[in-house]
Order: C-alpha cells, then sequence, then structure tokens
C-alpha cells in the first residue's frame, strides 16, 4: 500500500467514523426521533419512566422504613433499653435529629416519587399526541395544566 | 531486579487480581441468586422471608415478621419487584429492622436481590451531625460498613445458618450482634453494661469464616 493510498483510506475511515457518530447522535435527538422513529422513542423515554416510578415507590418505601427503625431505636432509648458509650455520637439529641433527617427524607422521597409519575404521564401524553411538543417548532403540548 | 522477584511479583499480582475477581463474582452475581432458586414469582414472600431470615441469623438475630411487604410487576413485560421492611430480635432484646429487596430475573426465572440491609445501625451516617465525626471517622466507618456488608454475604454463603448451605434450625446461632462490632470504630474502650446500641465487643469466634459455629 503505497503512503497516498493509505492516507486515503485513513481519511474516509475517520470520515465515516465522524458521520456515523453525529448521525447516532442525531438519531437521538428527539426532535428526530419523532419523526423517524417514534416507537422507539416511545420505549425508551417511556420506559425509563416506568422504571424510574419503580425506583422511587421503593425509595419512598425504604425512607419510611429507615424512618420506623429510627423511631424503635429512639424509643427504646427513651425506655431505657439502650445507653450509648461515653464517646458515641449517639446521644438522644442525635437520634432526635436522626428522626427528623429521616422523615424529611421520607418527604422528599416522596416528592421524587410523584415528580417520576408526572414524567411518566408527560411522556404517555406526548406519545399519544404524536410526540407534537418534541418536534421543533411545534408548541408544546401535553403538559399539565397547573 | 533478579528473575525470582519478577516471578514473585508477578504470581503476587496474578493472585490479587483472581482474588478481587472471584470477590466481584460472588458479590455481584453469585450471592444475589444464592438460595432463592426454585421459588416462583408469586412466591415473593417466601422469598423475602427466606432473605430476611438468612442475613438475620448470621447476624446474630431472631426474624420476627414484615413490618411492610410490597410486590410491585412492572408495566411490561415479565419483571417484578419486592420489597419490605424485616423485624428482627437481637439477642439483648433491641429490635432490628431490615430492608430486603428483590427482583424477579426474567431471563434467570428466579428471585434475585437487589439489597439487604440493616436500618439505621450504630455507625449510620444518619446519625452524623455537622462536624461529628470527623472526615476520617466518617471514612473510615463508610469503609467498615462496606466490609462489613461483604463479609456478612460470605458469612451466609459459608456459614452453616447460612442461605448457602440451607436454613438452619431458629436460634442456631445467638451470639452478639455484627452491628456491634461494626460500631467499635466510634465506641473506644467503653465502661460495663449496660450497652446495646453501641456495646464495644470483640468478633466471637463463631463469626471468624475460618471457624465453626458455636451454640452457647
Amino acid at each position: 500500500m503505497t503512503p497516498r493510498l493509505r492516507d486515503a483510506w485513513l481519511r474516509a475511515v475517520c470520515l465515516a467514523g465522524l458521520l456515523g457518530v453525529a448521525a447516532l447522535g442525531l438519531w437521538r435527538t428527539p426532535e428526530l426521533a419523532s419523526y423517524l422513529a417514534p416507537e422507539h422513542l416511545a420505549d425508551v423515554l417511556i420506559g425509563r419512566a416506568e422504571n424510574l416510578v419503580v425506583d422511587k415507590e421503593g425509595e419512598r418505601d425504604a425512607r419510611a422504613a429507615l424512618e420506623q427503625a429510627v423511631t424503635v431505636r429512639l424509643a427504646e432509648w427513651r425506655r431505657g433499653l439502650t445507653v450509648s458509650a461515653p464517646d458515641s455520637m449517639i446521644t438522644e439529641a442525635s437520634l432526635v435529629m436522626a428522626l427528623r433527617r429521616a422523615h424529611t427524607l421520607r418527604v422528599e422521597a416522596a416528592d421524587d416519587l410523584l415528580r417520576a409519575r408526572e414524567t411518566l404521564a408527560r411522556y404517555k401524553r406526548l406519545r399519544d399526541t404524536g410526540w407534537q411538543g418534541l418536534r421543533a417548532g411545534c408548541p408544546a403540548v401535553g403538559e399539565a395544566t397547573p | 531486579m533478579t528473575r525470582s522477584v519478577r516471578l514473585s511479583l508477578g504470581a503476587l499480582a496474578v493472585v490479587l487480581v483472581l482474588a478481587v475477581a472471584g470477590t466481584v463474582w460472588f458479590a455481584g452475581a453469585a450471592y444475589p441468586a444464592m438460595g432463592l432458586a426454585g421459588i416462583p414469582r408469586d412466591g415473593y414472600r417466601q422469598a423475602l422471608e427466606r432473605v430476611a431470615r438468612s442475613r438475620a441469623r448470621v447476624d446474630g438475630r431472631t426474624f420476627v415478621a414484615f413490618d411492610s411487604m410490597t410486590f410491585r410487576p412492572a408495566d411490561r413485560g415479565e419483571a417484578a419487584f419486592a420489597w419490605g421492611a424485616a423485624r428482627c430480635r437481637a439477642a439483648d432484646g433491641a429490635t432490628v429492622l431490615y430492608w430486603v429487596s428483590l427482583r424477579w430475573n426474567p431471563g434467570r426465572g428466579q428471585w434475585v436481590r437487589g439489597g439487604v440491609r440493616e436500618l439505621a445501625p450504630p455507625g449510620n451516617e444518619i446519625y452524623f451531625g455537622r462536624n461529628v465525626p470527623g472526615q476520617i471517622l466518617r471514612a473510615r466507618l463508610v469503609l467498615r460498613e462496606l466490609f462489613a456488608e461483604l463479609r456478612a454475604r460470605f458469612r451466609e454463603a459459608v456459614l452453616p445458618s447460612g442461605i448457602g448451605h440451607g436454613l438452619a434450625k431458629p436460634g442456631s446461632l445467638t451470639y452478639g450482634s455484627a452491628a456491634d462490632y461494626k460500631w467499635k470504630v466510634a465506641c473506644r474502650p467503653c465502661p460495663a453494661a449496660p450497652y446495646r446500641l453501641d456495646r464495644q465487643t470483640t468478633v466471637p469466634p463463631a463469626l471468624n469464616l475460618q471457624g465453626t459455629t458455636t451454640t452457647p
């Protein structure tokens, strides 16, 4: 293979690679995917949103269980079942603070679940309207009414 | 560097790589499915209970009941999820809650563990204050928690009470809890009892991977 032929071959390979990457990127944008592969777009977006809802449901229940566990620890502490070591970081104050934190985490998890469900509902509305809201130049449709 | 030193270093590297790969394979692929084969998709209660009982036993606790239990089939396909909070009793009478989550693997046709962990154990970050403990101690606690989880997985697989060997009779292991051992980092010399939440204890011989279980 002559040097000139080798250079041309390398240029062609690089150009093909660049074009391939660009095509893949463009194909994944909602604006193009809503035209070219609406079914695939529905599978990806709605599938991800459904998985997210399941994750968030589990997270909400885990946070509720954590709050319950700290409540039990605090109750046992107050009943005298639990005593702290001298240099321990567990005191009644830290248990109360942990309970407050666990409650906050549970409320946050409930909010996250609500957002995940809203996201799923939005994607389903967009799919039902033929992804109009994702296409360039089209007004947003399917958004939740405040 | 002589040839023998090079060979020794190479052998050591191979052993290290194999050990790390084996640990990753066990913790990530073998352990999640261990002891759950044969339980049908609708048998999530049995699967959850089996996992909770197994972990409670190797931690020296007694499984009591599930406080909550959820079965959640996926919106599409055969996948499903199950999770719940298991209430257990420590040897000293304290209540311990475990979080157990499973997922149905359609490819394998069996339940696999998503995670099993004690809720709010001593040393958990839920108790951390703004400045207490310091950053070094936090890092040590997190690392210790990671290794304690790995150790618990090995114990489940190796100890006769663990799920890898089938289920032992209730109460066959009643030594001190592993959570107490985890707490040792933050709880240096403590005076005499009663300490329950963060008592200073050492690992009993029964927890040693090479040792055998003992019934007190």
